[in-house]
């Protein structure tokens, strides 16, 4: 019991702020003292001049330079990476088209060479026809020409033969008119 | 006080000495809560009213609280401009700082508190100044005492009515301040409200964070009296309580500044923008 009421005396004293003394200066807890209101006052706006002055203001405005440099850093890195993603397609791009190319190129060539033998071939295979033929039609040429040549000899062997043998009895234009007669009834070959 | 004495003394007759220990012990904590004078400048009478601007403990350790944050502020801002990462204590206030502005200010007083954050900052810091300083032994507690918390709940009563007034006109503001919609035959009763509500913000201000940062003090002093009261068997509890009372108050020198700043941020934001 008794411990109760030196707690409730404790916090009677306290709660109610009563000072016991007489003779103390009557200051309780719950006295608003204008002394300490105004030192309050006073001391916070000077601290709030000062702060602003030499704190805030520069801590405030590194703190807002370094949140706009990242926001700034991250825009630009998100801008720079779709440049390069840009570039990247860009390049894709180029390189399919090249690689197109050159297979165009490759089989436009191939056809080409191609195209380009064929036509060697058939080239080559005409002439050699044409000149064998011309040969042949050459040879066939001379050959009568030279058959010509052996009957004319022939004739005139014949009759130098025939005149000597029949002597002064046939003028000779009757008898080259017999033996070409003759002759020409000989098989041409 | 007499009829506490007259009740021991009714149900514990002859234990005189009981009666003279309660009143001790009670005058024990009492002159450690009160303020005590440091230099004493003579009062200045203006009309038939004495201002006494002498300065006590008090008022040393706001001026402490005070030095101390001018000194470690400049510090950070000097170190924070030098480098590009801030470390050590410039990061470490920069945190706070950013805690202050983004989870305190920001979402209770809404757009247009960019101009406002010295002010908040310095309420802030200063309140949480002036109450860790208290917690260091041998110092005094400059939030326990009406006075300083009322004048601290007057800045923000003043800051509240001036930008209210400044952003809506003096006739808005008082206009706005009752809500839309109102019948008329409420109205009359309505003014007298809203006018106390005015005045009880600030009022409620300054006794939750006095009350707060008195509170644990008493406790830490009563459990430690304890001790002297019940002898020394007491120590272990004793000690063991007032350590968490103690670690208690960290918490509530922290939280009383977070509400204090909350708190007064709604109060403007709420003058400054009406219509929500």
């Amino acid at each position: 019991m008794t411990l109760a009421y030196i707690f409730l005396a404790k916090f009677y004293n306290i709660i109610l702020f009563i000072s016991n003394d007489p003779h103390e200066k009557k200051d309780t807890l719950l006295s608003v003292e204008p002394g300490l209101l105004i030192w309050t006052i006073i001391i916070f706006f000077l601290l709030l001049l000062i702060l602003k002055k030499y704190a805030w203001g520069p801590l405030l405005k590194s703190l807002n330079d370094r949140e706009q440099g990242i926001k700034d850093s991250v825009e630009k890195a998100e801008y720079l990476k779709q440049e390069a993603e840009k570039i990247l397609a860009q390049n894709k791009a180029v390189l399919a088209k090249a690689d197109e190319d050159s297979r165009r190129i490759i089989t436009e060539g191939k056809e080409l060479a191609e195209k380009l033998r064929n036509e060697m071939m058939n080239k080559t295979n005409e002439d050699t026809t044409r000149m064998i033929n011309q040969a042949k039609s050459e040879i066939e040429r001379e050959k009568i020409a030279a058959l010509n040549s052996l009957k004319d000899e022939i004739a005139n062997l014949a009759v130098q033969a025939a005149g000597k043998i029949i002597d002064e009895n046939l003028d000779a234009q009757k008898q080259r008119k017999i033996i070409d007669g003759f002759i020409n009834k000989i098989p041409q070959n | 006080m007499t009829i506490l004495t007259a009740f021991i003394q009714e149900h514990a007759p002859g234990d005189s000495t009981l009666v003279e220990k309660v009143q001790e012990d009670g005058n024990w904590i009492m002159h450690h809560i009160s303020d005590k004078p440091v230099l004493t400048i003579p009062p200045i009478h203006i009309g038939g009213f004495t201002l006494d601007l002498s300065i006590s403990m008090k008022i040393l350790m706001l001026m402490v609280a005070a030095v101390l944050m001018v000194f470690i502020f400049s510090y950070a801002a000097s170190s924070n401009r030098k480098k590009k990462h801030p470390t050590g204590l410039g990061n470490f206030m920069e945190m706070m700082m950013v805690f202050v502005r983004d989870d305190i200010v920001k979402p209770s007083m809404g757009h247009g508190s960019e101009k406002f954050m010295p002010f908040f900052f310095t309420m802030f810091f200063f309140i949480l100044f002036v109450n860790l300083i208290s917690l260091i032994p041998g110092m005094s507690t400059g939030t326990s005492s009406i006075s300083v918390t009322a004048g601290l709940a007057l800045i923000t009563f003043f800051m509240t009515q001036l930008h209210g007034i400044k952003h809506n006109g003096f006739i808005g503001y008082f206009k706005g301040l009752i809500p839309p919609g109102v019948p008329i035959f409420v109205l009359p009763i309505m003014i007298i409200i809203e006018f106390l509500g005015l005045l009880t913000k600030p009022f409620a201000l300054a006794i939750r964070l006095f009350a707060n940062m008195t509170a644990g003090h008493i406790v830490i002093y009563a459990l430690i009296g304890l001790i002297f009261m019940l002898g020394y068997a007491v120590i272990p509890v004793s000690i063991g309580f007032s350590l968490f009372i103690y670690v208690l108050e960290i918490l509530v020198a922290v939280l009383q500044a977070y509400i204090f700043t909350m708190l007064s941020a709604l109060f403007i934001g709420m003058a400054v923008h009406q219509d929500h």
